[in-house]
Formats: structure tokens, sequence, C-alpha cells
């Protein structure tokens, strides 16, 4: 069967094979229609590919992807610096913000705990969690990971951490549909979820 | 409830079959490697999206099939509640399997879970009595997760902080302190889904108990002795990781078993597996007094599975409305032709039920089904 593709046509659709979601028949149906498009469509489909690997990097104050470094939201001196809400990772940080109404700064930790895939807290980026809360006059964590049963566990961990140094923490993945990741729910269910936030410890605000 | 229509392709040796259903008693005749089990298999795929044969979906494709061959199992499930039906396929191929409800393709098999409701017995069921205690938590747990998405959900969560809380014991690399840090929030999650999965057994076990013990007193005939400490009497006690002997305040239960883990840590450190919870919950089945499992005999075996089958039958149809489907494999050669004759009549001729048999003489003369189907 696939011997009856062109070379170049088969190394595309091998490629494309590899993208989350993509089967063999999706990837010739993608394959073909660039064959039919218009030559600059691809070359500013391969360009834009390259240009996003070339630029995007993490921020090293909050680990969410910027070009810049620090990020824009780091950088801008509105956002309120005294309260986090902690992510698992880039695309629920995005999630969170373009819901809008949040005007805290995050904490991505590029993870969660999984001692069956050997991730512990040392490969999250917990120990700069720390250095920010002493450092930056952090007063609120606003814990929003997955409501999987990893992303629980890291927030009763980011909870039991803090929870002693009088931070206030709150967790919004509740109200979330189940099983759903954070990149998936839709945004009134997220800026319901980051209104309606339920306060696991510290004073009330 | 009941399905409507069944549709089996390639599926085992069944290469073709289609039958609309009835909902009452359905007799499957064929001799041996006809497909009769098979059937009831890929009924049972249609509840769980899984065999109760093998682990490997695999197996049910044709042996001789071509590569690429997909195996499809079809139903359709009418509710007792007017109106209300749907339709539901697994497919398999090799490596992959796909499940459909009304044509949309779900992620999770749990969301399948619940929209057929059924009651497996199989020849292997003795091992439901005389085998170990994973075999009797399975016969609490497949009935209490048709039922209920809570229970599916809380026992699907625990067994995943179960794992990964054992993966961490395994890792040598910690000093203590970082350890119990990082224990504690699986314990936090064990205590929140164990204690609603040990509450949901315990009621489901004494509503369970008095029913299967009527329907052992019919089926073992002890009508004459038939006193709840007789000679035979059934009990059922659910020997539990909080050994309580009743249902107890959620609240303490948290307690308790939060305690019992804290408690069991360097134990559990040295095993390299958490010692304590639900998941090393046994249902103890005494017959006289005496512990099933020990001291029964081959009948009273049969017997007590068969009891405890339909009092799950029972039960999930009293707390849902919809009588489960009822799939016995090969009943006829379990019993003597008298057992044979009570069981018969014990089933409620309302029920879906799927008999199979290598002879229709097997059954008593006179014995009425709704639909013979015949595989040859
Ligand atoms: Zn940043």
């Amino acid at each position: 069967m696939a011997g009856a593709f062109p070379p170049s046509l088969e190394i595309l659709v091998t490629h494309l094979m590899k993208l989350p979601t993509i089967g063999r028949r999706s990837a010739e149906r993608l394959a073909f229609h660039l064959l039919k498009s218009p030559r600059e469509q691809s070359v500013e489909l391969s360009e834009a590919v390259v240009r996003m690997k070339d630029r995007l990097r993490r921020c090293s104050r909050c680990f969410n992807i910027t070009e810049d470094d620090p990020c824009a939201i780091c950088r801008d001196p509105s956002r309120d610096s005294k309260i986090l809400c902690v992510v698992e990772d880039a695309p629920d940080a995005l999630a969170v913000e373009s819901a809008g109404g949040f005007r805290g700064r995050y904490h991505v930790l590029e993870g969660c705990l999984s001692p069956l895939k050997g991730v512990t807290a040392g490969d999250l980026h917990i120990a700069e969690l720390d250095e920010r809360v002493a450092s930056e006059g952090v007063e609120e964590l606003i814990l929003a990971m997955n409501p999987s049963v990893d992303g629980e566990a890291t927030a009763l961990f980011v909870t039991q951490r803090y929870a002693p140094k009088g931070l206030r923490l709150s967790r919004i993945a509740l109200g979330l549909p189940m099983g759903g990741s954070l990149e998936y729910a839709d945004e009134q269910t997220l800026q319901h979820a980051l209104s309606g936030r339920t306060p696991i410890s510290g004073r009330e605000s | 409830m009941h399905l409507e229509n069944l549709t089996i392709r390639s599926f085992r040796c069944l290469r073709e079959f289609e039958s609309d259903l009835p909902p009452g008693r359905i007799v499957v005749v064929g001799d041996n490697a006809k497909g009769k089990t098979s059937l009831l298999e890929a009924v049972f795929y249609l509840v769980t999206g899984r065999s109760f044969r093998t682990r490997y979906d695999n197996d049910c494709l044709p042996w001789s099939s071509e590569p690429g061959a997909t195996a499809t199992i079809r139903g359709r499930v009418r509710r007792a509640s007017e109106g209300d039906s749907c339709r539901l396929a697994v497919t398999i191929a090799a490596g992959t399997k796909a499940v459909r409800i009304d044509d949309q393709p779900i992620e999770r098999l749990g969301e399948l879970w619940g929209r057929l409701h059924a009651v497996l017995f199989t020849p292997d069921d003795l091992q439901l009595v005389k085998g170990g205690p994973g075999e009797r938590r399975r016969y609490l747990d497949v009935g209490l997760s048709q039922i209920s998405h809570d229970f599916l959900f809380h026992l699907q969560r625990y067994s995943q902080a179960l794992r990964q809380r054992n993966a961490l014991l395994k890792q040598n690399d910690m000093n203590l302190d970082d350890l119990r840090s990082h224990v504690a929030p699986w314990d936090m999650q064990l205590v929140e889904h164990g204690v609603p999965i040990f509450q949901a057994r315990h009621e489901f076990i004494l509503a369970l108990e008095p029913r299967a013990a009527r329907l052992y007193d019919g089926i073992a005939d002890r009508a004459g002795d038939a006193t709840p400490d007789g000679p035979e009497a059934l009990r059922l006690r659910y020997s539990n990781f909080l050994k309580t002997d009743g249902p107890i305040d959620p609240a303490q239960a948290r307690t308790l078993f939060h305690r019992a883990l804290e408690r069991g840590l360097d134990d559990d450190l040295r095993r390299g597996q958490t010692e304590t919870g639900p998941h090393r919950d046994e249902l103890v089945v005494l017959l006289g007094g005496k512990p099933a499992r020990d001291f029964a005999s081959q009948g009273q075996v049969r017997s007590c599975v068969l009891a405890l089958r339909l009092a799950e039958v029972i039960e999930m149809q009293s707390r849902t409305g919809e009588s489960p489907i009822v799939l016995l494999d090969d009943l006829a050669s379990e019993l003597d032709p008298a057992r044979k004759e009570r069981v018969l009549s014990l089933l409620d001729p309302a029920w879906q039920t799927f008999l199979t048999t290598t002879r229709e003489s097997d059954f008593p003369a006179g014995s009425e089904f709704d639909l013979t189907i015949r595989l040859a």
C-alpha cells in the first residue's frame, strides 16, 4: 500500500502521522490538501513550524512558553504579583489566561507527580516556586491542576507544602468536566471555576 | 432492560450472526466449539467492553482471519422506561478496539458501563466461592460499577492512586521525610475514594445476603430446615480493612483509614506495596457458619454461586428498576436434574435470559423458551 506513493509524498505522510490523533488516512488527506494548495502555503507552514521552534523558550521565572524572557506577564507591572496561578503546563496557563479575568501571574510546573513515570517533586519546578514565594511577596496560590488523580496529588502536594507558611490556597479544578484536561475546558467553565474557587486553607479573602 | 437485536461478525468462530431478540428466555443450542460461549462473550463485550475469557482482545479475532480483519458486535438496548433505547457497537481489529454508543465513539470504556446491565454465570464460576478473595471482590465491583457511575469512578481513581503509591514505595533513593511528603497526597486520595468503595460494598452485601440465602434455600431445596442458623444456611460477611461489622460514619471511616495507612507505612515500605485498604477486602461466604471456600462440597459450591449471581440480578433490578440480562453458560451440564429444575423456576420469565446448552433435552420437558438459537 505504502509503496504506491512517490517518496516525497510518503515522507510527508510519515511525518504527519507522528502528530497526535493523526492516522494514516488523515495524514494522506492533509498531504493531498497541501499538494493541491499554492506553493506559498507550504512554505509559510514549514517556516511557521521552524520559527515557532526557534523562538519559543521557557520563561526563566514562571516557566510558561514565551518568545522573550521573562515573559510578557512576568514583566507586566499591572499584574498582581501576590497571586500565582499554579498549572501543570503551558496550555493550561494559556487556557486560564484566555478565559480572562485573572490578574495575577503564573507558575508552570512542567508536569505533575507520577511515581509510575518516575516524576517526583524534584522533577517539577517546585524549588523555583519556593524561591518565588520567598522573594516575590506571594500571598495566594490558585491551584489549577487537571482533575486527574495525578493532578489532584500534585495540588495536594503543593497545598501541604505552602499551607503551613500561611499562604492562601484555593483549587479550581472543581466543576470542570471530569477527566477532562484543563486545556479543553470551555472559557465559561473556566471563568466560573476561577470565580468559584474553593479555599483549601489560609485567611478568607 | 433487554437486547432487542444482536449482530455479530467475524468474532471467534461466529462468522455471521444476526437476530432480533425477545425480552424473555433464549436458549442457545449447539455442539461444542460452535460458538455458544462466544455468543455470550460477545454480549458481555457490549456490557463491559471486555472479554470474560481473555485479557487480549485479539484472541477474539477468528484464528484464520486475514491481517486487517475486524470483529464487530452490535446490539440495540431497550430499557424498561418507555421509549429509551441506545445502540452499542464494539469493533476489534489487530491491536485496536473501538466502542460506539449511538454511533458516537467513546474515549473511555467507563462511558460504556451502565448502558447494558448483565450478570454472567459460567462453568468457571466455581472460582467465585473456591478461588481467592479477588474473585469475590470482582463479583461485588462488577455489579456495583454497572449500576453506579460514582462507584466506578471511585474504583478507578482508587486503583490509579494505589498504583502510584506502590510505585513510590519501591523508590529507594528518597530520604524518609521526603518520602512521607510524597506519600501523603496518594494517601489522601486512597482515603477519599476508598471510603465510598467500602460503604457501597458494605450496603451491597447487606442487601445481597437475605436474597442469596433465600435463593440458596430454593436451589439446594432446604425448605425443611431453612432457618437462618440451620446446618446449611448461607450467610455473607464483609471482612474489611476497617474491621467493622456494619457500615460506619464516613468521617470516622476516613480517620481510621488514614491512621491505618500512616501506621502501616514502615511495613508497606519493607514490602514495597500497600497492605491496607479495600483492595484487600474479602467477601466471606459461610454455609452453616463455616467458610464455604474451605468446607463446601462441589454441589453446595454450585448452588452457592448461582444463589450469589441471581441475588445480584435481583438487587440490581431493585436498585435501578431495570432487570439486567442474565447470561447462563452451560448451566445444564453443571447441575443435577432436580437442582436444574429448581434454578429454572427461580428465573423470572421477564428477565432476558440466555441459556446455552449442547442438547435442548438437557432442560426439563415443558421448559418454555421465547427463542431458540441454533448454532451449526
Ligand atoms: Zn513568566
